[in-house]
């Protein structure tokens, strides 16, 4: 019983935070989390941002895209299984980065609607972490 | 031994694979609310899933985000607009999470955009 209690609350981490979330306009931090000494960090993450409303009728309308991402690096210094690391973590991943790419790949747009925000987790070996924060919109000009 | 196991059961739970792993997590959905578009009661309700899965606590892999649901809800009508969303999480979890999945469920009316 024990095991499994020290299981639960091992397993408090961003991933089931994630799915914990509600609409757009709520804060949440979205820092990329690495275990271990933490060495040096200088990352972003998104935090809240309100889009547009659906634009009036007749509006010229595309589907955008952009994304940024954080990385980070927890390396094991001794073979134990679940021995110390150091860590670090850069990149900038926050909702600016992202909108700055849509709006360098489609300029002129007035504004972004219909926004879905995703979180795209990759992790290898628990060693490498990237976290990259990916906005699908429809965009209006 | 014991470590082991704690690390699993926490793999388990957190849904991510501790060899690898590729998902898609939703984190916000700014839908239309049924005041911002012109829909009409002959609006169709859609449905639509989108997954993550992990295996044995190693891998974990998918796209179970709001952009892959919203595609799933709207496959037949690619050009709809979704509005009045519900979201919703399902999760499935076989043999003390040797298997599991979680899915992101976006339900809505279709209208044009």
């Amino acid at each position: 019983m024990r095991a499994v209690l020290a299981a639960a609350l091992l397993s408090v981490s961003p991933l089931p935070a994630a799915w914990a979330q509600e609409a757009g306009s709520e804060a949440r931090r979205g820092l990329i989390s690495v275990s271990g000494f933490l060495l040096f960090r200088n990352a972003r993450g998104p935090l809240s941002y309100v889009s547009e409303a659906a634009p009036a009728l007749g509006a010229e309308t595309r589907p955008v895209f952009g994304r940024g991402c954080q990385h980070g690096l927890s390396i094991p210094i001794t073979m134990a299984v679940r021995g110390p690391r150091i860590a670090a973590a850069a990149g900038r991943g926050g909702y600016e980065i992202a909108l700055a790419k849509i709006r360098e790949a489609h300029p002129g747009l007035k504004g972004l609607y219909d926004m879905k925000v995703d979180d795209h987790v990759i992790s290898v070996l628990g060693i490498y972490h990237r976290v990259c924060t990916e906005i699908n919109a429809r965009g209006f000009s | 031994m014991k470590a082991a196991f704690l690390v699993a059961m926490a793999a388990a739970l957190s849904g991510c694979g501790l060899l690898y792993t590729n998902v898609r997590l939703p984190r916000a959905y700014r839908s239309a609310a049924p005041s911002e578009v012109k829909g009409s009661s002959e609006d169709r309700i859609v449905h639509g899933e989108a997954c993550n899965r992990s295996i044995l606590y190693l891998i974990a892999w998918g796209d179970g985000g709001y952009a892959a649901a919203t595609r799933a809800a709207l496959k037949e009508e690619p050009n709809g607009l979704l509005y009045d969303v519900k979201a919703d999480i399902h999760g499935t979890t076989i043999l003390l999470g040797l298997y599991s999945r979680t899915c992101t469920v976006v339900t809505g009316k279709v209208a044009k955009p």
